[in-house]
């Protein structure tokens, strides 16, 4: 479990630098409540964005974007609709948003070669 | 360009139908969503597709994948698109491209291997009427594509060459080289020369029987149904194999038509060339309604009837057929086809068959000649025959009975004269009759009706002196009446007289009455 932590940890951060490039505002990281957790949450431009983040080493169990569920689409977007409510942010929309970090095989390969690939606006 | 397009074609029936199939990848989570009225076999190809792109290093895109079918209403069976919606797919990630006017026919194995389908030639020949030009298919039904005239054909083992052939520049560099290449063929250049026709079974093989000799060539020569009434082991299925033997070849475009349906019924690999020999289909007695006329769920598929289309349908042991499943060959028998209905729709196969039933006279089979060794019980035997339905014995033209050889027999006669011979005569007694009869859209005396036969092709009053007589003493009836005159046109024809006279008019009666007099 401890190196998927760090799989998880290491694809976090590259998917935050990935979004900063892009112009995004990160707002939390790892926003937790009893019910769930969102990755990330950030502003692009107006839009209030909660951004899942998968992160896999190579393909071997299949690409990051599979093991996003319907049900935790809809998690998803409960849990972005509670920290609207909790926040004085008026945005002019919601979005969920996803992430996937493959790194290269392998615990020992160095993260730098990792592809970033961005799904908007998931429904 | 995030659309793709292929084409296939899927049968219904014997008829085939042009499918397009449109590929769109959508910004997305992954999903592979397919439309289009799918049945089970198809619904599975997304798995197999998936699987044969990864293994040939074009990968799907991980993203939602729409295929579309159409047109949408039309119910899709089977796994000839696998290829189609694999083209597709890739086309519409920009891996390939030139496949929209392109027909694929093939399945997919998991590592990318094509896979032979059923009904390649039907499809192909639809594909071309539609407009279609160029026809991808597994090396396997390379073969029987190339029989259509006037098509492309691409053929490999592997979706790989296939990939190469119509990949792009952006592909060119992802893609596994391949060893092999796409195996051009141009279809029709083949069927040109017919091959030597090996029957197999000749009629030099029967010794004596002269009287069922006969009978088998006038059966042949006017396209009649025969019954072949006898005792076991008199030879009567031997005779009844030898028949397409002396039935003249396919032509052209009939010898299409029986190779369309080989390919859809024995799928696979078996078709190489247009076949030109004339069916020939022995159900067992135990047949069902359904094997013999067609069945299945959904689009039912053709049964033993159609299979024997423009050849020779033989029913050995024809009382012990349940009697359903005799009658229900009465239809086909009038029309020339089987329409089937179910809920996904009806299809229409062609049966246009030539009848050969075979019966021992009684149960124990003994009741020949003065039947003193038949065990059966009159009432047994009167049974027995009955079985066979009057309606349906009624469209059988020739009744002959085939006795025993006897041992003189055999030791005198030579062996018969062989099917080669006897074939030239039913070929030239064929021609006469369509010569006669083409005036009025006919080509065989069995298809002449009633109308023809009493006003253009009246016979002379002399000749009918003997027929009449017997209509007249009721030991005929009007339906029997009709049968009669065609069998003595067919036999006047085998001697090649303009028309019957008073002599052939007897044989006829005779061909007719063969069984019932004794």
């Amino acid at each position: 479990m401890r190196s998927n932590d760090h799989t998880g940890l290491l694809g976090e951060e590259k998917a935050a630098e990935y979004l900063l490039q892009s112009g995004h505002r990160i707002l939390e990281r790892r926003w937790r409540t009893p019910t769930g957790e969102l990755d990330l949450i950030t502003m692009d431009g107006q839009d209030l964005v909660a951004v899942e983040v998968k992160t896999r080493h190579g393909l071997g169990y299949g690409h990051p974007f599979e093991a996003i569920t319907e049900q935790k689409l809809r998690r998803l977007q409960r849990l972005l609709i509670e920290y609207a409510a909790g926040s004085r942010l008026r945005p002019a929309r919601r979005r969920v948003d996803a992430i996937a970090v493959t790194l290269p095989p392998g615990s020992a390969a160095r993260a730098s070669s990792a592809a970033v690939e961005h799904l908007k606006d998931l429904p | 360009m995030s659309m793709g397009r292929a084409r296939s074609v899927v049968l219904v029936g014997m008829e085939g139908r042009l499918i397009e199939v449109e590929a769109d990848i959508g910004q997305t989570l992954p999903a592979f969503v397919l439309l289009g009225l799918p049945d089970a076999a198809l619904r599975e190809s997304q798995d197999r597709i998936r699987s044969a792109a990864k293994n040939t290093g074009l990968d799907l895109p991980r993203r939602r994948l729409t295929v579309n079918l159409f047109p949408a209403s039309l119910p899709k069976s089977g796994s000839g698109l696998d290829l189609a919606i694999l083209m597709s797919a890739w086309a519409a990630d920009g891996y390939v491209q030139g496949t929209d006017k392109v027909i694929f026919l093939a399945e997919l194995g998991l590592d990318g291997r094509l896979r032979p389908v059923k009904g390649v030639l039907p499809s192909v020949a639809a594909a071309v009427e539609a407009g279609a030009r160029t026809v991808v298919v597994c090396a396997e039904n390379a073969a029987e594509a190339a029989l259509v005239p006037g098509v492309r054909v691409l053929a490999a083992d592997h979706v790989l060459p296939i990939a190469h052939h119509f990949c792009s520049y952006k592909a060119a560099r992802a893609l596994r080289p391949s060893q092999e290449t796409v195996q051009q063929l141009t279809g029709g250049s083949r069927s040109s020369g017919r091959p030597h026709i090996d029957y197999g079974h000749d009629l030099a093989e029967v010794r004596g029987q002269q009287e069922a000799r006969f009978a088998l060539e006038v059966a042949a020569a006017g396209g009649h149904h025969l019954l072949l009434m006898g005792a076991p082991g008199a030879g009567k299925t031997m005779l009844a194999e030898r028949l397409p033997s002396i039935l003249p070849p396919l032509d052209e475009a009939e010898s299409m038509v029986a190779t369309a349906i080989a390919s859809i019924s024995s799928g696979a690999t078996s078709v190489t060339r247009l076949q030109s020999r004339r069916p020939f289909e022995a159900p067992h007695h135990s047949a069902t309604a359904a094997s013999i006329l067609g069945g299945g769920s959904r689009i039912p598929g053709p049964g033993a009837a159609t299979r024997a289309h423009l050849g020779v349908l033989y029913l050995d042991e024809t009382p012990e057929f349940p009697r359903h499943v005799l009658d229900s060959l009465r239809q086909p028998l009038e029309t020339g086809a089987i329409t089937l209905h179910r809920s996904a729709g009806q299809v229409t196969y062609p049966a246009r068959f030539q009848l050969v039933l075979a019966a021992n006279p009684c149960p124990c089979g003994m009741n020949v000649g003065n039947g003193r060794q038949c065990i059966c019980s009159v009432a047994q035997r009167r049974n027995y025959l009955s079985r066979i339905s009057g309606p349906l014995l009624d469209r059988v033209d020739v009744h002959v009975q085939v006795d025993r050889p006897q041992s003189a027999a055999l030791a005198l006669a030579d062996s018969g004269e062989p099917s080669a011979a006897v074939a030239k005569r039913v070929q030239h007694a064929r021609q006469q009759q369509a010569e006669r009869l083409s005036r009025y859209g006919l080509k065989l005396n069995s298809e002449a009706p009633l109308n023809l036969l009493s006003h253009q092709l009246r016979l002379p009053r002399r000749s009918l002196h003997s027929l009449d007589a017997s209509l007249d003493r009721a030991q005929l009836s009007l339906r029997g009446y009709v049968r009669v005159l065609r069998l003595a046109w067919t036999i006047s024809d085998l001697s090649l007289k303009d028309r019957p006279d008073q002599d052939d008019v007897d044989i006829a009666m005779h061909l007719r009455h063969a069984t019932a007099r004794r």
